[in-house]
């Protein structure tokens, strides 16, 4: 492997507000603090709409916060500046369809100005761990769901990021390609020791995968709660039959049901209680 | 290592999908037909278009509003296309047609993408360009011919410059459409893995305006030609145009027809020419191999 193990960073995020401008402004994330350690691979769980891709936004840089901040290693994020040591995987394939897998994931160094040689090497010793060897000279259409989904993160982990945000990158993946991809992404993960956040509204996913989960609320999203997720690694599938794994999922299940329901025909049914009222 | 690792080499997982399926149901009324059938009964199609233009044209039908008096028969056309194609004047007036199509043509590609990749991106380059452009834009080249002989020195670069103008639109506005069609989550992906200006402009703007591009140039061919033969009848000398008109002026009526088919077979070799470069430039570009309906 040419990759020598990038330094993992850790994240501080302290008082953030990020209000989407539009025609009707959105807060979509209110006074979140959460703290993340080095090479600390933490999934943030959340209801749709939730904000958790904006966080994710702001701290990959292009969304700048309304209000709190965001520091990566002490140093703050700026709202208008992508950092290159951060990588984005994300839910729905963007890779380039006229570069060969290769040339996409050594597309990270050929922008910086490695040569041709060496960023080749670079992607098919990536690529032969991520399983993908054999497809190095096909184009991205010609890959299933879940290969496509390898090689963006083979893309993004070339350019040895110091922290990687995933936004429901299995989403769109059949259940076993997914649960394969999780282990391919833990194993992968060990390996490298970069910091992940993992954005995923899949409870299973959340503690298969975490070191902790940073439960969020509903819009506007705050971290509602962080639970610990002590299982060993490596870890396996079957873990997710065990009591323990069942007592997490119970716990996360009460945690986002725990919001008040607020149906759809609310007013309605408000506007009739207060009749009764009267 | 994983699950789907194992799948086949390319065309990969197409996976059948219950609509596509259905889908193939839905096909032109009537069983399909065998391949060999339908090449029998395309050829018969063709062969009873010309075996009724030569009864039309020997019989001098009147139709009424149309008649075929002054028509030569196919048989005609034939002689006089292996008269032409023997005699040196061919190549003379193919030369300077071509010249002058591939001479528009190139230059309408090159300011068409050009002007079209500036104005797709920068607003300001849009609001600098487009008004003038979006004057001019309605004005077909043809209506440019009286200027153009005014404009130029000569009636060679008059009819270069119709040309153009006949192809620079299409490939413009399918060059400017590409650009902003570009799906830009690409190109935030891109910028988030460290392109900046230049590189983003040569690895993804571009490639990925391409296939619009290529149908603005494939449009433009067809246009130049429109503008090159109307422009040659008007203002030529030498040319497949020309030669066409002046076998009207000179009553050889076979030759007409003559001229109309080397413009009809040339503007579909370039034509051709320009979808075969299109597809060596994007090998990723290929359509999904179609479901045979046939």
């Amino acid at each position: 492997m040419t990759t020598t193990k990038p330094t993992a960073a850790s994240i501080d995020v302290r008082g953030l507000t990020i209000t989407l401008d539009g025609p009707a402004p959105i807060v979509a994330v209110r006074d979140l603090d959460a703290t993340i350690q080095p090479g600390e691979l933490a999934c943030v769980l959340g209801p749709s709409g939730c904000g958790k891709s904006t966080l994710l936004g702001a701290l990959a840089g292009f969304i700048a916060p309304t209000a709190g901040a965001i520091t990566i290693d002490g140093e703050p994020v700026r709202g208008d500046r992508l950092r290159s040591d951060v990588g984005v995987v994300f839910q729905q394939q963007t890779l380039l369809p006229w570069k060969t897998v290769e040339d996409n994931v050594a597309f990270g160094l050929k922008v910086r100005g490695v040569g041709r040689r060496e960023r080749r090497a670079a992607a098919h010793d990536l690529l032969a761990q991520m399983g993908l060897g054999d497809f190095a000279r096909a184009y991205p259409a010609q890959l299933s769901g879940g290969m496509q989904q390898r090689v963006e993160i083979a893309r993004v982990l070339i350019t040895q990021p110091r922290i990687v945000l995933m936004d429901e990158p299995f989403g769109s993946l059949d259940a076993q390609t997914r649960l394969a991809m999780q282990e391919l992404l833990l194993a992968i993960w060990a390996r490298v020791g970069v910091t992940v956040i993992f954005v995923t509204h899949d409870i299973d996913e959340a503690i298969f995968l975490g070191d902790r989960i940073l439960v969020m609320s509903p819009r506007p999203g705050r971290i509602r709660e962080v639970l610990p997720v002590d299982f060993a690694r490596p870890r396996k599938p079957e873990l997710a039959t065990t009591a323990q794994f069942a007592a997490i999922k119970r716990r996360c299940l009460g945690l986002l049901r725990d919001e008040p329901f607020v149906p759809t025909i609310a007013p309605a049914l408000n506007e009739r209680r207060s009749h009764v009222g009267h | 290592m994983s699950a789907d690792a194992s799948l086949p080499a390319p065309p990969l997982d197409r996976v059948a999908r219950l609509e596509d399926l259905a889908a193939r149901r839905v096909t032109p009324r009537g069983r399909t037909p065998r391949a060999w059938s339908r090449v029998v009964v395309r050829g018969s199609s063709l062969v009873a278009a010309v075996a009724l233009w030569q009864w039309a044209a020997v019989r001098h039908a009147d139709l009424g509003i149309v008649n075929f008096r002054n028509v030569p028969s196919p048989v005609e056309v034939a002689r006089a296309a292996a008269a032409l194609l023997a005699s040196p004047k061919l190549l003379f007036h193919l030369r300077n047609s071509l010249a002058r199509v591939l001479g528009g043509f190139a230059a309408a590609a090159l300011v068409g993408v050009a002007l079209g990749l500036v104005i797709g991106r920068g607003r300001r380059a849009r609001d600098l360009l487009l008004p003038t452009l979006e004057v001019l834009r309605p004005i077909p080249g043809v209506a440019w011919i009286p200027l153009a002989i005014l404009m130029f020195p000569s009636s060679e670069l008059s009819m270069v410059f119709i040309t153009f103008m006949g192809a620079l639109f299409p490939i413009l506005l399918n060059t400017i459409h590409g650009v902003e069609t570009l799906d830009r989550r690409l190109i935030i992906a891109a910028r988030i893995l460290g392109a900046r200006r230049l590189a983003l402009f040569r690895e993804v703007i571009l490639p990925g305006a391409l296939p619009s591009v290529m149908t603005g140039l494939s449009i433009g061919m067809g246009t130049a030609w429109f503008c090159l033969v109307t422009a040659e009848m008007i203002a030529g000398q030498y040319g497949i145009g020309y030669y066409t008109w002046e076998s009207y002026n000179l009553q050889q009526y076979p030759e007409i027809v003559v001229g109309m088919l080397f413009i009809g077979v040339f503007g579909m070799l370039s034509s051709a020419l320009v979808k075969h470069g299109g597809a060596l430039l994007m090998p990723w570009h290929r359509p999904l191999p179609r479901e045979r309906t046939a």
